[in-house]
């Protein structure tokens, strides 16, 4: 049998949840990255290992067990978060360890005599991190931020099993009802469109920030 | 502490990387309104020393006076009390730099890497800073260029840029970093005539160079370096004439086979 309007309208709200939990989460995890890569960078002991140990364990564990832990450990804790908002915490602190890492290299790959420029002219450190690292980082890292989106979109459909009716949640709740891989094959061509939607965006803003030459 | 303000004064500056000594009690004083230009083999230091005496390669070992402040350490090296951000940006104040490989800020107009540090560290209006990042881009002969980025830019300009970008901030001195050595041959001319004029403007200049021509007419005083270490100092006439020691003849040798 095939699908209904009504079925693909299903598909169609899995999309947009997909999409709008993926956003959110990406925005958060960025947000955490800038202060944990920079943190990394640190020369100080007791700033570097805590950002170490927080990219280790996000990269370390897989991103179901820690909504397990937001969705339903965190209630003995007193942590009571609704299913989206676990959702989006959850993806937000997962992406933030991968994402610190890509900072992390961008800013190692601005070249030590730029900053060295920088001081000699009286620019101080943290200036010089907001007019000269963070601007030049941004461009190298625009590339694999996407990338590791698109990776974000993609690992949110575990997100179906704290119950919220992403995507991959929807085209299998379909699947049982209709006894068949007709909504996979089309969940897996929405996942592709939004990929390569993700994609070009990146692509668009990569080309907007080019400084030529290269 | 030394009471006769000279514009640099190493004494006894040593640096050792790990067990490598690289800088052996160093001596170094320039005065207001010279030239040095210091010279010597790969690996001699020259550039090590330079570096010392912006404390971007801190020593280990003696101290360092910019304009009769101490820089990097308080009470010399040995004493291992580091200055702080504040107080190490206030000793450098008075030093420019321009370094081998430019180091414009690939970002930012030429204009803008000018202006930069007008505006963030001296406290300039927008407009004010742009009217003096274009005033020293005209110095170096570059106006007409001050809007393009450093990628659109040859060698010999990006580094007059740089030398407009150090001057900008009216430094009592500046500290070139083999500034020719990273560029083609037929722009090395044109970075050197701005580095002419502004000798010949009394700017105070040490120079880490590989061009004995414009060492031999620049300078007024001529550093030979070797093993970390200073081998002879003198005007340029005695060091290019006269050369006392062995290993300085030798390396002038070496340097006249390879410009013909």
């Amino acid at each position: 049998m095939s699908l209904t309007s009504a079925d693909l309208g299903l598909l169609a709200q899995g999309l947009g949840l997909t999409a709008w939990m993926t956003l959110w989460g990406t925005l958060l995890a960025l947000a955490l990255a800038v202060p944990l890569a920079l943190c990394l960078r640190s020369n100080r002991f007791w700033i570097n290992a805590p950002a170490r140990v927080y990219v280790e364990v996000m990269r370390g564990a897989p991103l179901v067990l820690l909504l397990f832990l937001l969705y339903y450990g965190g209630p003995q804790i007193g942590l009571r978060l609704s299913a989206p908002a676990a959702g989006i915490v959850g993806l937000g602190f997962f992406g933030a360890g991968a994402f610190a890492e890509i900072l992390r290299a961008g800013l190692n790959a601005v070249p030590t005599g730029d900053v060295e420029a920088a001081s000699m002219l009286g620019i101080n450190r943290i200036k010089c991190i907001v007019h000269i690292e963070i601007p030049q980082a941004a461009r190298t890292v625009i590339p694999p931020i996407f990338g590791q989106t698109i990776i974000l979109v993609k690992e949110s459909a575990v997100l179906s099993v704290i119950t919220i009716a992403e995507l991959t949640k929807a085209a299998s709740g379909l699947a049982t009802i209709t006894f068949s891989v007709q909504p996979f094959i089309v969940a897996a061509l929405l996942y592709w469109a939004l990929v390569e939607a993700i994609a070009q965006v990146g692509l668009a803003v990569e080309r907007h920030y080019q400084i030529g030459g290269h | 502490m030394p009471n006769i303000e000279h514009a640099i004064s190493a004494r006894k500056v040593t640096k050792a990387y790990g067990t490598k000594t690289v800088l052996r009690d160093v001596d170094l004083t320039v005065e207001e309104g010279e030239v040095v230009c210091i010279i010597g083999p790969s690996g001699s230091g020259k550039s090590t020393l330079l570096r010392a005496l912006a404390f971007l390669a801190p020593h280990n070992g003696g101290d360092i006076h910019i304009f009769g402040r101490e820089i990097g350490w308080n009470g010399g090296a040995e004493r291992k009390v580091k200055q702080t951000e504040k107080e190490l940006a206030e000793a450098r104040a008075p030093l420019g730099m321009v370094f081998q490989h430019f180091h414009l800020w690939p970002h930012m107009k030429a204009i803008d890497n000018v202006a930069l540090a007008l505006k963030l560290v001296h406290g300039k209006s927008a407009l004010e800073a742009e009217t003096i990042a274009f005033d020293a881009l005209k110095k170096v002969g570059l106006d007409e260029h001050a809007y393009k980025h450093p990628h659109q830019l040859s060698g010999g300009q990006k580094q007059r840029v740089a030398i407009a970008r150090a001057l900008a901030v009216s430094p009592k001195a500046i500290l070139f970093d083999e500034p020719t050595s990273a560029l083609d041959p037929e722009l090395v001319g044109e970075v050197l005539n701005v580095m002419r004029a502004l000798a010949d403007d009394g700017m105070t200049m040490v120079i880490v160079t590989h061009e004995m021509g414009f060492a031999a007419q620049a300078a007024n005083r001529v550093v030979f370096m070797d093993h970390g270490a200073i081998v002879e100092d003198g005007p340029p006439a005695d060091i290019f004439g006269n050369p006392k020691s062995e290993r300085l003849r030798q390396f002038l040798e070496t340097s006249r086979d390879r410009a013909i």
